[in-house]
């Protein structure tokens, strides 16, 4: 075939490849993208817009012998804030705990993947994001089976010498909460750190420190302003978690650790005051939404510095 | 057609929809788009044969329907939603639930909060003549019928003893109180089920002849008593009895604060031996009955598999299955000893006596007794402490 020949024949595929596509009419180039995202739309409309509108609505309705009966009142807002207000802040000062652990050692990790590992960078990065693999619950059994009475840890500590008599406030306290979901949120919190450290060139390092930077002004001055966005979607991604779970707390918790999520789940599940259990959750999110708007001026305070 | 292609046809499921053997991406195609269509049409063929009945319950009883091979014998299958709790029935059920499900398994305490949810619709019991079979102290209890009606057939029960692991726990304990003792400070395991909780400590602690039947200043003793439990004595706050069940396994607890006797199985499981007691204050116990929800698409077949469900074969296979509690008497008396020992078949009109079956607390705001909603609220009171 001749050059000639060839581009005839590619020619249809070159224009619809410009996107010059005059057959499909003029609105075409407009309308496409938006039949594209009509899916996404839809599902996130049917899955997730839905819903929470219809939880708003009813968390201004009322119960009444297990039957929801459409009302406009504030009550169960004020019975959110009266009642569970103290869990609430149990609840907030955990997960900002788990928030801020995982956050630390995410950003730590990532920073010696990225800066310090030199060719081990991949095999480094891949080795943490390992742990995903594994379900929430395998992580809380296997958590069980080190922090017990007859635990890994308790066994080991007794086998050195160091206890007599094995701990039990390893399991079934708040700090058993902490670490395992600390665990689980790691691989989630060290993607976005990660992810902004990428953007930050070890060359710009190493020129602060020609310059007589010490290695924390370096990390202070040029690498956490840069990794902002990264630390605060890591942060953000953990609060959020931990403060609406529920799962952690019930089974590792021990009796006095009990979460906001236990109540709103036990206000839509035994109670079935789903009025209740919807204004404790728009509670929880606008507590959540004000908190992370704190963190985040607090980020850019600091950077300013 | 020759002999050939007759071959051929025999051979493949492509060449009998007369596909080509040559495979090109057109005909690849053809031949996925019908292999579709006979997988999207083979279950629906089957399905038009049988009847597909809708069934909510606990894991674990669904063989229940099919003994003597009633479920093939009568073109039905059985298609099955397992539960966690009773609330959780009752959320499936005014989400959608109704008009869809059949029959659904119930506690016989909660049969009045259904009906005044509109969720259940009685039962014509000319309907269930293998009732006559039933023991009549689980066949007349008052929690099934109101209103002048029958809102429940019974075909399981329970009750909830103290467990203990006998290689920790020194003698047998003869008290709910004995959980108080120093030596199981720390040891004790609490299951977060409020009515389970209540059902002991009702009488035990709040002083109220039937346990969920507590005036308000009775139920604070109660959730007092329990707070006290909780924060000086318990180890943790199970989740669920298999949950317990793991934490003596795993040699965390030696005693329960509220029990059930599959707690004891469970754990034989996993290699610990526990044992079981019923403390002399008693014990309470549950009936456990199948309900018709209104709008019930197939109430002719749902009643037929109820009556079925208490029929003694059935019944026999339920409680060798599972060693549950059966409510057929005929079924009860041809069990091994060993069974028959586990609930007290043979006395057990003065087993009932010592073991209450709980009542549900009123739906209704009064002034002699905590309403359900009220007990449930104080309840919370107890987890927050």
């Amino acid at each position: 075939m001749s050059e000639t020949g060839i581009r005839e024949a590619a020619a249809p595929a070159l224009r619809s490849r410009r996107g010059d596509s005059h057959e499909r009419g003029p609105g075409f180039r407009s309308l496409g993208p938006c039949l594209m995202l009509l899916p996404a739309l839809a599902v996130f409309v049917g899955l997730f817009v839905a819903p929470m509108a219809y939880f708003f609505v009813i968390s201004f309705w009322r119960v009444r012998i297990r039957k929801i009966i459409p009302d406009l009142t504030l009550d169960n807002y004020v019975t959110a804030f009266e009642k569970y207000l103290e869990v609430g802040v149990f609840t907030f000062s955990i997960a900002f705990t788990i928030a801020l652990i995982t956050t630390l050692l995410s950003f730590a990790f990532a920073y010696v993947v990225r800066f310090r590992s030199g060719r081990w960078e991949t095999a480094l990065l891949l080795t943490s994001l390992f742990t995903l693999f594994g379900g929430y619950l395998m992580k809380i059994y296997a958590w069980k089976t080190i922090l017990g009475v007859e635990g890994m840890l308790n066994t080991l500590f007794i086998y050195v010498g160091v206890l007599d008599e094995p701990l039990t406030a390893l399991l079934y306290s708040p700090g058993a909460v902490v670490v395992t979901l600390v665990h689980f949120l790691f691989p989630l919190a060290l993607l976005p750190v990660y992810a902004s450290l990428r953007s930050i060139e070890p060359i710009a390092l190493e020129a602060a420190r020609d310059l007589g930077a010490s290695p924390w002004r370096v990390i202070v001055d040029v690498v956490l302003p840069q990794a902002r966005p990264g630390l605060f979607a890591a942060f953000a991604f953990s609060f959020l978690i931990a403060a609406g779970d529920y799962i952690t707390p019930r089974y590792i918790g021990g009796p006095d650790t009990v979460m906001i999520g236990n109540f709103i789940q036990s206000a839509f599940g035994l109670r079935f005051d789903w009025p209740l259990g919807a204004a404790m959750s728009f509670s929880i999110i606008t507590a959540c939404v004000l908190l992370l708007v704190l963190v985040n001026l607090s980020l850019r305070a600091l950077g300013r510095q | 057609m020759n002999r050939q292609h007759e071959k051929t046809n025999e051979g493949s499921l492509l060449a009998r929809t007369g596909v080509s053997a040559r495979i090109d991406r057109r005909s690849f195609m053809q031949g996925l788009a019908v292999l579709g269509g006979a997988a999207a049409f083979a279950p629906f063929r089957s399905a038009h044969a049988a009847t597909t009945i809708n069934w909510i319950g606990w894991d674990g009883f669904t063989d229940l329907y099919n003994a003597e091979q009633y479920l093939e014998k009568n073109d039905i299958v059985l298609q099955p939603t397992f539960i966690s709790s009773n609330e959780e029935t009752m959320t499936k059920l005014q989400a959608g639930g109704l008009g869809t499900i059949d029959f659904h398994s119930l506690d016989a305490a909660y049969l009045q909060l259904f009906d005044a949810a509109e969720l259940i619709q009685p039962i014509d019991m000319s309907r269930i003549p293998n009732a006559d079979g039933l023991f009549p102290e689980f066949r007349d209890h008052d929690s099934l019928r109101f209103n002048g009606q029958q809102w429940g057939v019974p075909y399981s029960w329970g009750y909830f003893p103290l467990v203990y692991d006998p290689a920790a726990v020194s003698g047998v304990p003869t008290s709910w109180f004995d959980i108080l003792k120093p030596e199981y400070e720390g040891k004790v395991v609490m299951i977060n089920d409020p009515l389970g909780l209540i059902i002991v400590y009702g009488s035990v602690a709040g002083g109220a002849e039937h346990a969920t039947l507590l005036s308000h200043e009775q139920l604070k003793k109660c959730i007092d008593f329990l707070i006290e439990v909780k924060t000086k004595h318990a180890r943790a706050l199970a989740d669920s009895y298999t949950e317990a069940a793991d934490m003596f396994a795993r040699g965390e607890v030696v005693i329960t604060a509220n029990g059930w006797d599959p707690i004891v199985a469970m754990a034989a499981e996993k290699g610990k031996t526990l044992e079981s007691v019923v403390p002399k204050e008693g014990a309470g116990a549950y009936l456990e009955v199948l309900c018709l929800p209104r709008q019930s698409p197939h109430p002719d077949i749902s009643l037929d598999l109820i009556n079925h469900a208490i029929s003694p074969a059935a019944q026999a296979s339920l409680a060798e299955s599972l060693r549950t509690g059966i409510c057929n008497r005929d079924a009860a008396m041809g069990l091994d000893e060993d069974l028959m020992t586990l609930h007290h078949y043979r006395d057990l009109g003065d087993f009932l006596a010592n073991v209450e079956i709980w009542k549900s607390p009123p739906l209704e705001r009064n002034e002699r007794y905590a309403t359900f909603d009220e007990v449930l609220e104080e309840y919370e009171r107890f987890l927050k402490a």
